[in-house]
């Protein structure tokens, strides 16, 4: 992108990192530790790690799974910064974000813990719900992104087809049905999901719930907004995605100028556990 | 002690040999549904007059029989009731009938986006039918805030606030403007308010929803407890007069309600042939459903989300209704002859001393003319003696006590702000 300036990493961190209090510890010699970023009167809490330029994560709606080596792979090549969606899971105390009402109300959250931090130039690595989120932070404000890689975003409509009411089925049925292989469910989360984690899903989404509902999942006022990016994107699909359907994707990449469409093959919703190496390619292709 | 005649309105005319219909609930395992996503095209609006058409004959006939009221109720998307909407059958009970209660248990207030519209559409029921509403309310099952697309994350903030605005709008001069956390109303003006003064008499009902008995003992309206056992009632009552005692309140009978199921024959093997009949649906009286359904993200106490969690991923059965047998014993379900249901009725007032007896008296396929001859044998031959019995045992009902009316009337909640015009 012509002008735009390459961010190397977060510039600030507002608490020193603490050990030992969750998170996903990836290797011996990242620290990817919780660290906290006051933003307004709450509190952001997030990991970073890693080298090279900043990449921003934002995760699905039902949080990060396992997904130390997917992280730590990116790592290799970008400092991450990978926060908890405030309110949800490990995100902090949901009381604390009671008053976020809607995904555009997120957006400007994170979006105040974007600028805190000085990761405006960042790449943005958003996935299902995190793309609905980078994209809303993104059409705010014209600096905030280097780099769009939108993996199924939700937050459009599009004909004939709607994203998967998951309050309508159990939270691991709508988690298992994120991945066209059903083995690299079980791979990633074991034969039976431990309780921890369908605990952690239900915090997910009894937070989206309370933002989210209703419109379900999307936005009236993004698609007419997101004509007026002036930024790199790739908005990748894949090709048995069962939560997003793949006209949402085909939406936004029609709707933001010279954005590229990719199809990922052999893949469900949960595209980071199942096409890692395409996910990291299409980061690595300059935009 | 009020007695009241209550029926489900089932739509049991429907082939549930071919309407076998089932969704995934995890863990490869299915479940048979009978409500939400169950297809409507197994309703035949036909047979829907017929139902429709029977059921205000029959209470029409409760009107004459002794009873002191009508118990109503309303559910969504489920043939187990065809109610969509109390009030309507209010309306309907308000002009055809001329001296029961009409006892609404009651309007889902969360589901509702104008109260103000509530208020108006109750105050003209209380009109019409003389001062013979008794205007309850419910939180609304899972699936009905599904249906209506109603937040469940928001069900209880919603019901207090709805409730709130409610009570302003019957009980205080408008114009006013409502600034809340889920309603806004520019001019809050309600022309018809209520027949009652201050305000119809409210109760609550309910399945043992802790939150909801403190609630209503701290606005100080009696709780009916449907179909709950003599343990559960024993710790509502518990927790109630706990509650009420903080707010300043002695709760006694007048507080408590108690519906339960009862049918009435000519003979013991009528009755128990019949009695099965409540058990159409498995004995779920809300249909079988999803246990998502039933209890929707966010829409459950903090206390019950492990053992949901574990349920709605198969790991735990889904807790089902006790077989008839056992609703016998437990005395949540009383069928037989006068004789011996009035025996069964008075194990039940002794040990749970109700304000409010509401007896729900024909459920499933049970025809027209043996839920009449219920009716009829109730209240010829059980309710004579079973007032006679609540008499001796000093049982007094919130009629006689002036349960059911606001003790907070005069303050506005302070997280809301009520504007003068």
């Amino acid at each position: 992108m012509a002008g735009r300036a390459r961010n190397n990493g977060p510039k600030c961190l507002e608490s020193p990192p603490k050990q030992g209090t969750g998170g996903t510890n990836v290797t011996t010699e990242l620290d990817w530790a919780p660290k906290e970023c006051g933003i307004g009167a709450a509190t952001v809490r997030y990991r970073s790690a890693g080298q090279g330029p900043a990449l921003l994560y934002l995760p699905h709606d039902n949080g990060y799974g396992p997904s130390k080596d997917f992280l730590a792979s990116l790592a290799r090549d970008y400092t991450v910064v990978a926060p908890w969606l405030p309110g949800f899971h490990d995100g902090g105390p949901p009381e604390e974000w009671a008053w976020l009402k809607d995904t555009g109300d997120l957006a400007l959250a994170l979006s105040a813990f974007v600028r805190k931090l000085g990761l405006s130039g960042a790449t943005v690595l958003g996935l299902g719900y995190g793309g609905w989120l980078a994209a809303e932070m993104a059409v705010a404000r014209p600096d905030a992104f280097a780099k769009l890689v939108l993996v199924a975003p939700m937050g459009l409509r599009t004909e004939g087809a709607a994203i998967y009411d998951q309050f309508l089925v159990s939270s691991g049925h709508y988690a298992e049905r994120a991945y066209h292989d059903p083995a690299r469910f079980v791979q990633a989360y074991g034969e039976e999901t431990p309780f921890e984690q369908l605990e952690a899903w239900e915090t997910d989404r009894e937070m989206l719930c309370r933002i989210a509902w209703k419109p379900y999942l999307y936005s009236p006022a993004l698609e007419q907004l997101l004509a007026g990016l002036d930024v790199p994107a790739v908005i990748a699909h894949g090709d048995d995605d069962r939560i997003v359907p793949r006209g949402i994707s085909e939406r936004y990449a029609a709707a933001i100028p010279g954005a590229k469409l990719v199809d990922l093959p052999g893949c469900g919703h949960a595209a980071e556990f199942e096409q890692p190496d395409a996910l990291r390619a299409l980061l690595a292709q300059a935009g | 002690m009020e007695i009241l005649y209550f029926t489900e309105q089932p739509m049991s005319a429907y082939p549930e040999d071919k309407a076998t219909d089932e969704v995934p609930i995890g863990g490869g395992k299915t479940q048979r549904i009978t409500s939400l996503l169950f297809s409507n095209k197994y309703f035949d609006p036909m047979e829907g007059s017929r139902l429709y058409r029977e059921r205000i004959e029959e209470w029409k006939l409760v009107d004459e029989s002794g009873f002191d009221g009508i118990m109503l109720n309303e559910h969504h998307t489920a043939p187990f009731c065809m109610s969509p909407r109390v009030n309507l059958f209010a309306a309907i009970l308000a002009t055809v009938t001329k001296n029961v209660k009409i006892v609404l248990l009651g309007n889902p207030l969360p589901l509702w986006d104008n109260p103000v519209h509530l208020a108006e559409e109750l105050s003209i029921i209380d009109m019409i039918s003389q001062g013979r509403l008794v205007s309850g309310f419910v939180r609304g099952g899972g699936v009905e805030n599904i249906q209506a697309n109603t937040n469940p994350s928001f069900n209880r903030e919603r019901l207090e606030e709805a409730h709130d605005l409610l009570m302003e709008a019957w009980t205080k001069e408008g114009p006013f403007r409502w600034e809340g956390r889920h309603f806004d109303f520019r001019v809050v003006n309600p022309w018809a308010t209520p027949y009652h003064r201050p305000h119809p008499p409210i109760w609550i009902p309910g399945v043992a929803s802790k939150e909801t008995v403190i609630w209503a003992a701290q606005q100080g309206y009696p709780y009916i407890g449907l179909n709950t056992n003599f343990d559960v009632s024993a710790k509502i009552r518990e927790l109630y007069a706990g509650a009420a005692a903080e707010a300043g309140i002695t709760a006694g009978p007048e507080h408590f309600g108690q519906l339960l199921q009862c049918h009435v024959a000519d003979t013991e093997e009528k009755a128990e042939q019949n009695a099965k009949e409540f058990m159409w649906m498995r004995g779920e009286f809300t249909g079988l459903a999803h246990p998502v359904w039933g209890s929707p993200t966010g829409y459950g106490s903090r206390s019950n989300r492990n053992s949901l969690i574990e349920i709605s991923a198969g790991r735990r059965p889904l807790v089902m209704p006790p077989p008839i047998n056992q609703r016998r014993l437990e005395r949540t379900f009383v069928w037989g002859t006068p004789k011996t249901v009035v025996e069964q009725l008075k194990v039940v007032l002794e040990n749970n001393r109700p304000g409010v007896l509401a007896l729900w008296g024909n459920d499933g396929r049970i025809d027209h003319a043996d839920s009449k001859r219920c009716i009829e044998l109730l209240g010829k031959e059980v309710l004579p003696e079973i007032r006679e019995f609540s008499q001796s045992l000093g049982i007094k009902s919130p009629m006689e006590t002036g349960a059911g009316y606001n003790r907070n009337l005069g303050t506005t909640p302070k997280e809301y702000r009520r504007i003068e015009l």
